[in-house]
């Protein structure tokens, strides 16, 4: 019942920007905020719990879980004592816990996503493995994007298309690049972005009629 | 620098030989579709308009009181024709320039209580007053005030037009659903494709079973406010009565509190149906991190440490899912991977074994509860899909022969019901 009434007044709020219904918006998400901040005091609790079984139960990488509660103590303390008096306590710029963030945590953020770059190489050659005919199109198209992309490519491409004749421009490896980006490529993305929105529209009414609970731990 | 400079005097000169006169046909609209935040100013195109000659458009709280500037306008630019949410498609709005104006707010003072008891005050919005506008025109030496002062008050508007068409397709998706799902509940053997993903979740179960290893379920980086991590949360209750009816272990890392409350509920749930509570363990569905990578580092070492034998990333994921399917796939685990993020999905059916593309994640829920009343809704995403296909399939023809009929207003109108705002 709560949820048929509140997703009712939402789905009107989102189409009536008159009062009561148009702050009804900003009004959900200071709701929601609040509720979050509750929440994240159990996942504290959940992360000092699991942490602390780690060290005790002397589990592989035990180790880790000590620094994360070093590190967790000192962010916490450098953070949350207020920096009126002292500049280097508080979040303001200069202070420990801006140092933490940007000297440590950022870069530590940063090296995980460089890793992306050694996962994309060992997925491509996975993906591009000539096994079936499916497998060698995307080959031939990767490599006509790839190569395409970069500039000796295109003068490379280019070079070619005159020497042999003028009529072959269409097949130039840049202009075939904008094409399968242009067109297949977002062709398919369109395709699977329609499927998503009806997806969307069908999953909100069943949550919103009751249909689907089992998000609510119902068995049905 | 020379030719910039005679450009420049070619400009002024060319402005100097126009006369202007005041500029005409001012109107101060409210704003439709919005929530009373701002004026829209429309005035004639004239006859002088061209480089170097600009329109300010001023602002005051009376007829008579003092006027600010408030912004100063290229004469060949802001036509009503560009605004046609506002307007529509009528030929005419190429003759009508319009603005979209804030008008003058009354302050009220805001007190805040400070945790450590100050009070601080500020000054905060309260109503918008009635605000009196006048146009004034110029070539960069003279200017020429307009005779016209007009004036308005914005109003909240109790419908959003502009979102009309999202509003049809809604009544008409709630009608399909509505319908469907009365016609499995007459007959529940209703055909679903399959989807090898959702088949392969007894597979992936039972293979950790037989391992002796467990499962690892993710719910994706976005928090139970996404529909996905909603649609993720509901699978999760399914693959967790699996799992307590195969008797193996799952472990659930969290990126977000409420997500992870609300999944050691469900989960908790799932035993309690299976009838195993007593195998439900509280510390396997934990909180790992609200930072992207440090989640991503917690998922992977956990994987590594670990070994699960099956791997589920089901929700929304951002850059993060190619190095944790890589991860898992380099320790040897059966991987499900399903997800709405478009860029994503190439990484997942590459790194994973079974990939739900799409909307096949919206649809995994009902399609493992085999219930008729979610299998219904499901139909009618399908009928929604023929439907869709018949739009597309209209739209490209108009688009295609629309160059013949450049005036049509009507061509103009049935695009613009296309058009998601």
């Amino acid at each position: 019942m709560v949820v048929l009434f509140t997703g009712f007044v939402m789905m009107i709020a989102y189409y009536v920007p008159h009062a009561p219904f148009g702050p009804i918006w900003e009004g959900a998400s200071d709701w929601y905020m609040i509720i979050s901040a509750f929440a994240l005091v159990l996942a504290f609790t959940s992360l000092i719990r699991t942490h602390y079984r780690k060290i005790r139960e002397g589990k592989q990488g035990w180790g880790y879980s000590a620094v994360m509660f070093v590190c967790l103590i000192v962010t916490s303390v450098v953070g949350v004592l207020p920096g009126d008096k002292n500049p280097l306590l508080g979040n303001q710029a200069g202070s420990i816990y801006m140092w933490i963030f940007d000297y440590m945590n950022t870069p530590a953020a940063a090296t995980v996503f460089s890793l992306l770059a050694f996962y994309i190489a060992s997925a491509a050659y996975r993906a591009f493995r000539v096994r079936t005919i499916d497998a060698t199109i995307m080959l031939i198209a990767a490599l006509i994007v790839m190569v395409g992309r970069v500039p000796w490519g295109e003068i490379f491409s280019e070079f070619m298309t005159s020497k042999i004749s003028p009529h072959l421009a269409v097949l130039r490896l840049d202009k075939l690049t904008s094409f399968f980006l242009n067109y297949p490529t977002v062709a398919a993305r369109r395709a699977v972005y329609l499927g998503i929105a009806l997806a969307t529209v069908s999953t909100s009414l069943r949550v919103i009629l009751g249909i689907e609970r089992t998000y609510m731990g119902s068995d049905e | 620098m020379l030719l910039m400079s005679f450009l420049s005097l070619m400009a002024f000169s060319s402005a100097e030989q126009v006369a202007l006169t005041p500029p005409t046909g001012l109107k101060v609209l409210d704003t439709p579709n919005d929530t009373g935040e701002t004026l829209l100013i429309t005035w004639d195109k004239m006859p002088y308009e061209g480089p170097g000659i600009r329109y300010i458009i001023y602002r005051s709280e009376s007829a008579d009181g003092p006027t600010t500037e408030i912004v100063s306008l290229p004469s060949d630019r802001e036509y009503a024709s560009q605004m046609p949410q506002y307007f529509g498609f009528k030929k005419q709005n190429k003759n009508i320039h319009a603005y979209r104006a804030n008008p003058i707010w009354k302050m009220k003072e805001v007190k805040r209580t400070k945790l450590d008891g100050i009070i601080k005050t500020s000054q905060g919005r309260d109503t918008a007053v009635e605000t009196f506008f006048q146009l004034a025109v110029t070539d960069g030496k003279k200017i020429v005030m307009g005779n016209e002062i007009v004036s308005g008050v914005p109003v909240p508007n109790w419908f959003r037009k502009d979102r009309a068409n999202g509003m049809v397709i809604l009544i008409i998706m709630f009608i399909f659903v509505l319908f469907y799902i009365s016609k499995a509940q007459r007959n529940p053997n209703v055909f679903l494709r399959k989807i090898p993903g959702i088949d392969a979740v007894d597979e992936a179960v039972g293979r950790a079973t037989e391992m002796g290893k467990p499962i690892l379920y993710s719910t994706g980086y976005y928090d139970i406010t996404e529909l996905s991590t909603i649609c993720s949360v509901n699978i999760l209750a399914h693959v967790a009565k699996k799992v307590a009816q195969y008797d193996s272990r799952l472990i659930v890392p969290c990126k977000w509190p409420v997500a992870m409350t609300v999944c050691q509920e469900v989960v908790r749930e799932a035993y309690i149906n299976a009838g195993r509570p007593d195998a439900f363990n509280i510390g396997d569905i934990y909180f790992i991190a609200g930072e992207q990578y440090s989640y991503t580092v917690g998922v992977d070492s956990l994987m590594v440490r670990e070994r699960p034998a099956a791997n589920f990333f089901l929700g929304t994921f951002a850059a993060e899912a190619l190095i944790l399917a890589e991860t898992g796939a380099s320790t040897g685990a059966i991987q499900i991977s399903g997800t709405d993020s478009i860029y994503q999905i190439p990484f997942f059916v590459v790194a994973c074994d079974y990939c739900l593309i799409g909307e096949d994640l919206y649809a995994a829920s009902a399609y493992l509860a085999r219930n008729p009343r979610l299998i219904g809704s499901l139909k009618a995403q399908d009928a929604g899909k023929l439907l869709l296909f018949i739009a597309i399939l209209i739209g490209t023809i108009l688009i295609t022969f629309s160059p013949f009929y450049p005036d049509a207003e009507w061509l103009q109108i049935l695009r613009n019901f296309f058009t998601v705002r």
